[in-house]
């Protein structure tokens, strides 16, 4: 059924570095957009390679130089801080799961847990329960056993894991072949369009009517 | 090392994106003071294996997201776009035909003929010789546009392309179309790809960008 307001949905996985800048630039300009839902779906982005036989930038030496010297470059143009991690990639099931539950469990805390520079800046190796735990426990308050139990949730809840293959094969069944991936709908239409890559935000406010403050605003926003 | 900046953008008929990539820089560059562009036309095939790499459309999910893409680009931007009836084509023929006019015609001339829409907007086969001549008989006239396609069986021509096309991998090329930029008073090259990366060109190289939509009236405000 078509909603009256425009919506998006960004697939996204914390193991992809253009997702963290994505993240990050998306919430920066969405602070001028009005009327639109935005949600953020966990998916396994290796799930989705395997499925679709596409190979990872990484795979690639020259793509895998580029893109750290293109983000080093547009942290330079906008202010957000990137640092490549030593250790790369990094499995992020786990993480992932602990997202999965925490959108389920805490919406209003879950962006917030999203929004997290161990990996990108820190180069802290987000695939370690400990690290996870260190990350998440300022959004609960020091909340220690709260945090220990989305944590155990992920490793083994039945319930978690489906949901978050669900999100996966959903993405893969919309033609998401990598990440970040925004599914944008106008308001009023039930039309998914798929938008590709951290450096489709002008795109997309051009699609929906929406501001684009430019890259070197976003320190201002 | 140039007191002005330099961009030289390595092209091939036969990508989209180096289609909206040429267009949009000579848009862009008319806003741009003491920086010197250079188109270079190089053989795709040839960057992607030289980089072992593969075209994009070789996964189904990319090969439908970049007709979506390509369609939003073509509404952003005002640049018609009619995707081909034959996809791909030999572009050989048709990039060795620039390399010559570029070495023997003016930098106008030649970016009037890289620009000839005749593959993206209507629909020919640029693979052939005739269809070539006829293309570009309009600015250079019947005569030479025939003369230039017979010199590009010569040894010299085709070494060119080869030339251009090692260079492009050398850089990190992995793909069309790749600017490899130069900051006024560096010899530093820096590698940027595809036609989505104006915005942080222009504030790397601390340039305007006037964002995708074609400026119709031509005073600023």
């Amino acid at each position: 059924m078509a909603a009256t307001r425009a919506s998006i949905i960004c697939y996204y996985d914390l193991i992809s570095p253009y997702t963290y800048m994505g993240f990050k630039l998306f919430n920066r300009f969405r602070k001028q957009w009005t009327n639109v839902d935005v949600t953020f779906r966990p998916m396994l982005l290796g799930g989705v390679m395997n499925e679709i036989k596409n190979q990872p930038l990484f795979a690639f030496p020259s793509k895998k130089s580029h893109m750290i010297a293109d983000l080093d470059r547009i942290s330079g143009v906008t202010g957000v801080p990137f640092k490549f991690p030593q250790k790369f990639p990094v499995n992020t099931v786990l993480p992932m799961r602990v997202l999965t539950a925490l959108q389920i469990h805490e919406a209003d805390k879950y962006e917030q847990c999203i929004d997290k520079d161990e990996y990108f800046i820190h180069g802290r190796d987000i695939s370690q329960a400990d690290v996870i735990q260190q990350a998440l426990s300022p959004v609960f308050h020091s909340d220690t056993s709260k945090v220990q139990s989305y944590l155990q949730r992920a490793a083994q809840d039945q319930e978690i894991k489906k949901i978050f293959k669900q999100y996966t094969d959903e993405a893969i069944a919309k033609g998401v072949f990598g990440a970040p991936t925004f599914i944008v709908r106008k308001a009023g239409s039930e039309e998914d369009l798929l938008f590709f890559g951290s450096d489709r935000i002008e795109m997309i406010a051009a699609t929906l009517g929406l501001p684009y403050a430019g890259l070197t605003s976003v320190s201002k926003l | 090392m140039s007191a002005r900046s330099s961009i030289v953008c390595y092209y091939d008929v036969v990508s989209p994106y180096s289609y909206y990539g040429v267009k949009l820089l000579n848009r862009y560059k008319t806003q741009w003071k003491n920086v010197d562009v250079e188109l270079r036309p190089v053989f795709l095939a040839g960057v992607l294996s030289g980089s072992k790499n593969q075209a994009p459309a070789n996964v189904a999910a990319k090969g439908a997201y970049m007709l979506e893409d390509l369609g939003r680009v073509s509404a952003a931007t005002g640049l018609p776009l009619n995707f081909p009836s034959n996809f791909p084509v030999m572009t050989v023929p048709a990039s060795r035909l620039l390399a010559t006019i570029q070495k023997t015609e003016s930098v106008a001339t030649y970016e009037q003929c890289v620009e000839k829409e005749a593959y993206w907007v209507e629909d020919q086969d640029v693979s052939q010789q005739d269809t070539l001549i006829n293309a570009l008989a309009p600015i250079l006239g019947t005569d030479k546009a025939t003369k230039y396609m017979q010199q590009t069986s010569e040894k010299e021509i085709k070494q060119l392309l080869i030339d251009n096309t090692n260079e492009a991998i050398e850089a990190g090329a992995f793909g069309a179309p790749t600017f490899i930029i130069k900051k006024a008073g560096s010899d530093n090259p820096h590698l940027f790809f595809g036609s989505d990366r104006f915005e942080v060109i222009a504030s790397f190289l601390g340039l305007p960008y006037e964002g995708l939509a074609l400026r119709t009236s031509p005073a600023r405000l």
